[in-house]
């Protein structure tokens, strides 16, 4: 029997989604009085620690000793080689990884929860006595060093570096780019330097998430206090004014496609506009249908993507609008992506594609805030730029109060695009506008 | 170890329907999975079906838009294609859970197929052909190895296509053939998770999909690859700046029961810092710069891979020499248990970490299905657990072999 015909136009009802709660850790200490945040929910056995230290490239005085502090971190102690710290992290099924960004470096194991005990003195021992052992700084530096070849041959890595270095200027820790000489004079003493003063000297707490009932995070918590106390060291806060407008090519041979890069220096995330100005970036290209999506991609086909998105680091922050798209149509594509920025900077978004807007980062701060992964994710950018729970609430609130009207007055102050570089990496042509 | 609950239903049309429960996240999840894939192409009409899946976007049959909608109650949405399937997903919040169906019902009852979404949308595949394939360096190197391991089947080419012809001459019609041929509710996996109950997702489905009727597509036959008798090699130019290696061998199907243990000697040479290929040729011999092993896993017998880049300065064939010495090792010599049991942790771990996330356990649920039963994905880590050193042995043997192998070599040109 068939079913009784429906109209298939019609949508089903939609329900708002007004709230989205946000768990908060708890938090306890080390008998140093290092704070540990846990968030204690797991459908799977596993278990994710974080050692959270101000050890990024924004403390160091030139480039690489940061992000190779972070690299040769798991490459040795006085009592481990590099090889027993992979053998016996990898045996267990575990990873145990270092990473430096713009402002922090992370020391992060992962593993089975059961294999906690075996485990954490590993990742303590890595943490407070890594000597970077110039036979091991050898192979990094001439594998990394390679691997800049490799990305040297991609336009989007070109066009990426160079916009940071313009937005920024090449001394300014968020925008010097590495160069050969930089490889080539980097030595242990830079690392040992940058462990004791950043690492060890800027630690600043523990993010603990995944499945911890109260016996293993008393493990976890005897096993941390080995670590010093919360370092003294405070985050060295490089300021930045922006350059101003400028238009920069990098020519690439052979390449069948160009990479674009275009924005400006703004402001960091607790800033009063940012949260309003995450919302128009959104509308501009945050999203599969945004207005440089449905026009680069879906109505031209130029590119296979397109995005805008609002970058915030300690002290300051960008925007960025970033494409690759046929060589051949370069700048008809920077006209258009002009051309949608003055659109935002003349007319108010119409009331049903704002709506549309709400509820889509409605839905992703839904998914920002599911499973304990992303949960520690959230709360460690939270901590990192002093926000509270209460900077949530002001964002999902302002996703309802915002107006037309207001994007608009801010199109008009932060999208004049006689502030915004633009980069091209890939064939010359002409810079559009 | 953590189960995976769910139930299963079949509608009258042939969808087989799977709810996966989960009342620990507010987002429910709905995965399609089309059982056709770059594999069901004709030889000069390739990187179709990846095509096809962006037009699954450009609207359907009575809903001009897919994206609008589904963001508008908070939803958001993708899909792959592989060799032997099209997956389409999306997430929302699962008040709004009866949008999704409306959605993905239609656009399996028919898409709108107009004239600008296949324009459009060759051209943003013909782009996506030249960001990811054309315009990286050793971005060409599937688009070169399929077609030398595969002589007869059909995986013998990538899924974005041989070449950029095949996508820029692709017309309407072929277009709706290839819709009505494929997407069938008989020849598709719907899973339903999160905080979803199996009466409610059993009366929507039957509400939104119950209605389609289209003939199941015939079982394929597809040219299968004949045993491999000699080494196969491709030496090309390019202006990469390092010389690479990539070394591929035909091994089983996804589904057989020696895939566990041929995944295991992936990652006995190549997972991780300290697995063979990694500990001797980059730490100890210093003659490559990063290397890597794993397994394609696909439904036919599909290949094991090898490929690194070679170290500045370091001769080709030292290089190449280097990687056969270590699988010789492994054909010849026993592996220690202990080296076992870590690989075997390491598929646990991977397999746990896999799952804590919604979304990869709805795919992993269908996929299964797709393969014969669902609940292997609580009883596949039991089969890794069975091999046994003999069978690493074994299949090290059988499969690591020089007349089973296809060579693929970058030489750097400035």
């Amino acid at each position: 029997m068939k079913m009784m015909t429906m109209d298939r136009t019609l949508a089903p009802e939609a329900h708002a989604i007004k709230e989205v709660p946000l768990p908060e850790p708890t938090t306890l200490h080390t008998g140093h009085g290092l704070p540990v945040h846990v968030i204690d929910a797991s459908t799977q056995d596993v278990v994710r620690i974080e050692l959270i230290t101000r050890g990024g490239a924004s403390q160091a005085t030139r480039s690489l000793v940061a992000s190779y502090t972070a690299k040769m971190l798991t490459e040795g102690t006085p009592g481990m080689t590099a090889a027993q710290i992979a053998a016996q992290v990898e045996h267990y099924g575990a990873t145990l990884h270092a990473e430096a960004d713009q402002d922090e470096c992370l020391l992060t194991l992962t593993c089975l929860g059961r294999h906690l005990p075996t485990l954490l003195p590993v990742l303590t021992e890595v943490f407070a006595s890594s000597d970077f052992p110039d036979k091991e700084l050898d192979i990094a530096r001439n594998n990394g060093f390679q691997e800049l070849m490799v990305n040297r041959q991609k336009v989007a890595h070109l066009a990426r570096t160079t916009f940071a270095e313009a937005l920024y200027g090449s001394e300014h820790p968020y925008g010097r780019i590495a160069t050969e000489a930089d490889y080539g004079t980097l030595d242990r003493k830079m690392l040992l330097n940058h462990h004791s003063e950043h690492i060890l000297g800027g630690l600043k707490s523990v993010m603990v998430a995944g499945n911890v009932n109260d016996a293993r995070l008393r493990t976890i918590v005897d096993a941390l206090t080995i670590l010093p106390s919360q370092g003294k060291k405070e985050l060295r806060m490089p300021t930045a004014s922006g350059r101003g407008r400028q238009v920069l090519h990098v020519e690439k041979d052979g390449a069948v496609q160009n990479a674009i890069r275009v924005g400006r220096v703004l402001f960091t995330r607790d800033h009063p506009d940012f949260i309003d100005m995450s919302i128009l970036t959104t509308v501009l290209g945050g999203h599969f249908g945004s207005r440089l999506m449905n026009n680069l991609r879906e109505d031209k086909g130029f590119t296979y993507g397109v995005n805008a998105s609002l970058q915030a680091f300690s002290s300051t922050g960008h925007l960025m609008i970033g494409t690759e798209v046929g060589a051949e149509v370069c700048d008809v594509a920077l006209n258009e992506i002009w051309a949608e920025v003055a659109r935002l900077r003349t007319e108010p978004i119409p009331a049903a594609e704002l709506d549309l807007v709400r509820n889509y980062l409605i839905g992703r701060a839904l998914n920002g805030v599911d499973g304990p992964f992303a949960l520690a994710d959230k709360w460690r950018m939270y901590h990192r730029h002093g926000l509270t729970a209460d900077h949530h609430r002001r964002y999902i609130d302002r996703l309802w109060e915002v107006t037309s009207e207001r994007l608009l007055a801010l199109a008009q102050v932060y999208l004049d695009p006689s502030d915004m570089t633009v980069v091209t990496a890939g064939k010359r042509g002409n810079m559009g506008n | 170890m953590a189960q995976v609950g769910f139930s299963r239903f079949t509608l009258s049309n042939g969808l087989r329907v799977i709810v996966h429960p989960d009342d620990s996240t507010p987002l429910a999840c709905i995965n399609i999975m089309y059982d056709v894939g770059s594999r069901d192409e004709r030889p000069e009409r390739t990187g179709f079906a990846h095509l096809f899946e962006h037009l699954m976007f450009g609207g359907s049959v009575n809903i001009p838009s897919y994206d609008e909608p589904l963001q508008r109650v908070g939803g958001s949405n993708n899909a792959f294609t592989s060799s032997d399937i099209t997956n389409y997903y999306l997430t929302l919040p699962v008040q709004n859970l009866e949008t999704g169906f409306w959605l993905e019902s239609d656009r399996m009852l028919s898409l709108a197929f107009t004239e600008k979404s296949l324009e459009v949308q060759r051209s943003v595949v013909i782009e996506e052909f030249r960001q990811r394939y054309l315009n990286q360096p050793y971005g060409d190197a599937w688009l070169l190895m399929r077609p030398l391991a595969y002589t007869a089947h059909p995986y013998s080419w990538s899924t974005i296509g041989k070449e950029i012809s095949h996508i820029a001459e692709a017309t309407m019609q072929e277009v709706k053939d290839f819709f009505f041929a494929h997407y069938a509710p008989g020849n598709a996996i719907m899973v339903v998770s999160g905080p979803v109950k199996h009466d409610e997702v059993e009366r929507l489905a039957t509400k939104w999909f119950g209605p389609i009727e289209r003939p199941t597509p015939p079982a394929r036959s597809l040219p299968q690859e004949p045993i491999q008798a000699a080494p196969r090699r491709l030496e090309v130019e390019r202006p990469v700046p390092q010389d690479a290696i990539y070394l591929s061998f035909h091994n089983c199907g996804r589904a057989h029961t020696d895939y566990a243990a041929t995944d295991l000697i992936s990652d006995i040479l190549g997972k991780g810092s300290s697995s063979r290929l990694y500990q001797r040729l980059v730490k100890e011999q210093q003659c490559f710069s990063e290397i890597h092993a794993f397994v394609m896993g696909e439904r036919d017998p599909s290949l094991l891979t090898v490929m690194g880049h070679i170290a500045k300065g370091t001769d080709r064939a030292v290089a190449e020499a280097a990687i056969w010495k270590e699988l010789d090792a492994l054909r010849e010599n026993a592996l220690e248990e202990s080296e076992l049991e870590k690989v075997k942790n390491q598929a646990e771990a991977a397999h746990e970490f896999g799952q804590m996330n919604l979304l990869n356990r709805s795919i992993a649920l269908a996929y299964h299905e797709l393969l014969g039963d669902a609940a292997r994905i609580n009883t596949e880590l039991d089969e890794y657990r069975a091999v046994s050193v003999a069978d690493i042995q074994r299949l090290a043997r059988e499969v690591l072999r020089p007349e089973n192998s296809s060579t693929l070599v970058y030489i750097s040109k400035a």
